[in-house]
Parts: C-alpha cells; sequence; structure tokens
C-alpha cells in the first residue's frame, strides 16, 4: 500500500511550487522531508491529503487516486502547522471525535500521552499555546492509528523536554504498529537518526532521495590546521568550508581517499551536508 | 450510505445541537415574556383586551437557519479535510444534517406552535400562527400538511442559502468579496430600481414581484406553487454548494 506520485506540479499565479515531483512513500518506512522555506514541502503534503488541487501530476494509493476518496484519505492523517480544528472545541472533544473518525484510534494511548505531555483537556483548542496546539496534535497523531503520518513541523513551539518526548513516543508507536511517518521540519540534526530515507526538495524538484546512510556515504569532513587542511582538500569537491582561528573543516563530496598526519576524518552530518547542497 | 457519510453527517448535526438548544431557550422565554406582559396589562387594566396574531415560532426559525446556514461552512470544511473526509462526503453530510434539522425543527415548530396557542388561549397575549396561515390561510388536515411540506421545503432552502453565500464568500478573492458584498446590495437594491424606473417605468421589478408571486402561489392562493418553487431553489443551491466546493481548498 505505497502513495505514488507521479510529475507533481503545483503553480500559484506565477510562481511555481512544485516542478514535476516523483516520489514513492513505501509503507512502514520514515522519512525525512527536508527543504529551506519555500522549498514546496507543505504544498506537497496539502497536496497528498486533498487540501489542496496540484496543477499538474498524479498522487494514488495501491494506484487508486487519492483525491476524493475516503477510502484512501483515511489512511492518511496530516498534522500541519495552522489548526483545522473549530477554535470552540475542547481538547477532550477534539480526541473524543478524531475517535469517532479513525477506526483504529487509540483512545487510552491518546489517554496516556495527554497525561505524560501534561496536556490539559479541558482547553479549548483555541486557547491553547502554540507549544501545546503541537502537542495536542500529536497526540491525535501518534494515537489515531493511520498507516501514513504526515508531520508538517511536528515541533513547533515545542521545549527541548517536549521534544525529547515526542521523539521517544514516535519511536514507541512505530515499533508498536509500523506506519509510514513523514517529518517535514527545519531541525534537521534533530530528526537525523530518526529517519530511514531522507528527501531533499528544493525550488520545487527535488534534489536528493536516499537512504541517510547512502546520502552521509557520499562524503566526509576534515578537520586539522588551515595549512594541511587546504593541502589535503585541493582538487577535492569540498562543498563547504568552516574555520576557527588557525583551525579549518572542510565538506568534501565523494570517497574517503588515504588518511593524512594532522588530520581528522569524520563522516558528514546531515544539517551540514542539507545546508550545503541547498545554499544557492 | 459510507461510514465516512453518516460520520460526516453525525458530526455536523451534533456541531448545531448547542445552537438550536439555546435557539429554543430563547424562543420559550419570549413567548413566556409575552404572557407575563399581557397578564400584568391584563391585570391593571382589565377592560384592555391585548389579541393580535404573530408568525413567532416559525418566521423567526427561517431567519435562524438562514444565519446558522452562513455559519456552518468553515470549520467543518477544515475540521473534517483535516479528519480524512473527501469533499464529497462533506457535503452529502452537510445535506442529510440539513434535512434532519429542517424536518426536526418543522415538527419541533409545530408543536411549539400548537402549544403556545393552547396555553395562550388561558393567559392571553398574541396568538402564534404559521407563517404559511398567514401566507395562505387556514384550512384542514391536508391542508395542515401541506403547511407542514412547505414549512420543510422553506427551512431547507434557508439552509442551503446562507450556506452558499458563505461557500461563495470562502471561494472570492478579497477584491470579489466587496465586489460582491457591496455590489449586488447596491446593484439591485438602488441602481436596478432607479434604472428600471427611469428606462422602462418600472416594469422590470414590477414583473420580478409579479414573477414571485405566481412562483410562491401567492397570486392564486396556491401554496403547491410555493412547494415545487422551494424545492427547485433547494436543489439548483445543492448543486451551487457541490460546485463551488469541488475546487475548495482549505485556508486558514
Amino acid at each position: 500500500m505505497a502513495i505514488e506520485i507521479k510529475g507533481l506540479t503545483k503553480h500559484y499565479g506565477n510562481v511555481q511550487a512544485l516542478r514535476g515531483i516523483d516520489l514513492t512513500l513505501e509503507p512502514g518506512k520514515i522519512y525525512g522531508l527536508l527543504g529551506r522555506n519555500g522549498a514546496g514541502k507543505t504544498t506537497m503534503l496539502n497536496i497528498l491529503t486533498g487540501r489542496q488541487f496540484a496543477t499538474a501530476g498524479t498522487v494514488s494509493m495501491d494506484g487508486a487516486p487519492i483525491a476524493e476518496n475516503d477510502e484512501a484519505l483515511r489512511q492518511i492523517y496530516m498534522l500541519s502547522e495552522a489548526t483545522y480544528y473549530p477554535e470552540s472545541m475542547k481538547v477532550r472533544e477534539a480526541i473524543k471525535w478524531s475517535a469517532a473518525f479513525y477506526p483504529d484510534f487509540d483512545s487510552s494511548y491518546a489517554d496516556e500521552l495527554t497525561g505524560r505531555f501534561g496536556l490539559n483537556v479541558n482547553s479549548r483548542v483555541s486557547a491553547l499555546s502554540t507549544g501545546y496546539n503541537t502537542i495536542f496534535k500529536l497526540i491525535v497523531a501518534l494515537a489515531c492509528g493511520a498507516p501514513y503520518l504526515f508531520l508538517d513541523e511536528p515541533v513547533l513551539g515545542l521545549d527541548a523536554n517536549h521534544r525529547d518526548l515526542f521523539y521517544k513516543s514516535l519511536i514507541q508507536r512505530y515499533s508498536d504498529k509500523p506506519c509510514c511517518v513523514v517529518l517535514s521540519t527545519h531541525l534537521v540534526e534533530e530528526v537525523s537518526t530518526l529517519v530511514e530515507d531522507v528527501v531533499i526538495i528544493h525550488q520545487g524538484s527535488i534534489l536528493k532521495h536516499q537512504t541517510r546512510e547512502e546520502l552521509l556515504a557520499q562524503g566526509y569532513t576534515v578537520t586539522g590546521s588551515a595549512a594541511k587542511v587546504d593541502a589535503y582538500a585541493a582538487g577535492k569537491n569540498v562543498i563547504g568550508t568552516d574555520a576557527i582561528g588557525g583551525l579549518k573543516t572542510v565538506y568534501i563530496l565523494g570517497q574517503r581517499g588515504e588518511g593524512a598526519e594532522g588530520l581528522e576524518f569524520t563522516g558528514l552530518d546531515l544539517q551540514r551536508l542539507f545546508v550545503q547542497l541547498t545554499n544557492d | 450510505m459510507t461510514a465516512n457519510i453518516k460520520k460526516s453527517t453525525r458530526y455536523q448535526l451534533s456541531d448545531v445541537k448547542k445552537a438550536l438548544i439555546i435557539y429554543y431557550i430563547i424562543i420559550t422565554a419570549i413567548q413566556v415574556l409575552n404572557w407575563v406582559i399581557s397578564l400584568i396589562i391584563r391585570s391593571s387594566t382589565p377592560t384592555i383586551l391585548v389579541v393580535g396574531n404573530s408568525s413567532t415560532v416559525d418566521m423567526t426559525s427561517t431567519f435562524f437557519l438562514f444565519v446558522i446556514g452562513l455559519c456552518t461552512f468553515k470549520e467543518n470544511f477544515g475540521m473534517l479535510l483535516q479528519n480524512g473526509f473527501s469533499r464529497r462526503s462533506v457535503l452529502t453530510g452537510r445535506l442529510l444534517s440539513y434535512g434532519v434539522m429542517a424536518l426536526v425543527m418543522t415538527v419541533v415548530d409545530r408543536v411549539l406552535t400548537l402549544l403556545f396557542n393552547l396555553i395562550g388561549k388561558a393567559v392571553g397575549g398574541f396568538a402564534n400562527v404559521t407563517a404559511f396561515e398567514l401566507s395562505y390561510g387556514p384550512g384542514g388536515f391536508g391542508w395542515q400538511m401541506l403547511g407542514l411540506l412547505y414549512t420543510l421545503l422553506l427551512y431547507l432552502e434557508m439552509l442551503l442559502m446562507g450556506y452558499c453565500i458563505s461557500l461563495m464568500f470562502y471561494r472570492l478573492s478579497k477584491l470579489g468579496k466587496v465586489l460582491v458584498g457591496a455590489g449586488v446590495p447596491v446593484l439591485v437594491l438602488i441602481v436596478g430600481p432607479v434604472l428600471d424606473l427611469n428606462f422602462t417605468g418600472g416594469k422590470v421589478y414590477t414583473a420580478i414581484g409579479q414573477f414571485f408571486m405566481v412562483a410562491f402561489g401567492y397570486a392564486d392562493n396556491q401554496p403547491w406553487y410555493a412547494v415545487i418553487t422551494l424545492t427547485v431553489i433547494s436543489l439548483l443551491a445543492s448543486l451551487c454548494a457541490w460546485l463551488m466546493m469541488r475546487r475548495a481548498t482549505v485556508r486558514k
């Protein structure tokens, strides 16, 4: 039961938000959907869930179009930055209705999570702070039992403790009931250990779609004195540099060759690679 | 009926439950106030007889339902699309919930009218007459049943008109909202009559008025015409709602 995206294109007037995206989201995988502001991540997720319409291209689940398909749409829960729950609705009611809408909703798990996160279920959704609003939507997402979870900015407004609790809860949910999770976030480093596949969108196109290991194996980092690092890096595909005092770090794409005395070799980190790949 | 349509209907019905309860509490309170005032006047000046007719319940319900129609699109649309419903399920659920609401309110309003009149006979005050009786006059059992059908369709039509207006404003751009919101009333209520008066001597507006007199059966005292007209308007409004909703996107 995979979601297949073919030639997905979206125009907003003269602005081209998506340019022919081809992507398959497989069940049971955790994807990191990375991209700079305005890259097209949210637009793509909104089209996948039928909230917006594509200018061209198709989105299907098991060969059937997702748009206007209740059966397919019920398999997906999307947490978005915007809140679409009625403002006057209390958190308790919103969770109750979510349980009525999603047949596999786990109410006891939702109760457990509200306790763990300290969410007041008697508050109105509109009265929640940014962080607790995100927590409320995260709890519904984790408890709804949908096989596809699209989490767009899932840690918006969350403090470090709550972010940690969310990542742990997500892993627990994934281990108990494997599902396809798409994590769209700017906090690249925080999700780098969670994701299996990385999809980098840049200016409406997919720049990279590889497993995290494949992506990070494409390069390495060399640190040492500026002179030695420069000498080593000469003629290599350097994608970025950092320098503090006499100490220099270069990020190189390509296979690591022989080591050199006085230089430290480490792997690339996802955030650094992302920044270098998407720098215009 | 699919599971999603059932859920959509149930959700959209529950959404207006509280508003309905408050509405009927207010209607009852106003009626009680009417009796109290009537009793006070009669006790202080027994020679004065407080009489009169008022179509309080169903006419008020008609306006109430128009407002309900105006208020029930945006939040429900977002909520249901957020929770895996297609636009078709949202609208079908909406239409079914409106049907149920219109039916329940038709029956409740008729019962309340009878009850209010029964108590009113003993207490005094204004008598409640249905909008149907005010328009077409009183009649026997068959006539009363026709009145119920008329009220049901009138309620449904008002809900749908409100819903369509709200959907239209949701779909329009900012400029479109201003043009339609201000332009249409100005065109229909000011510019149109002035032009009509100056160029045709008011024939166009008179013809429109006569058309509505016939379409609603006022001219010949034929409520069946109104039943047919209200059915056609409701069907057209449902079609318009679908045409506007099928390409509506979620907005904050």
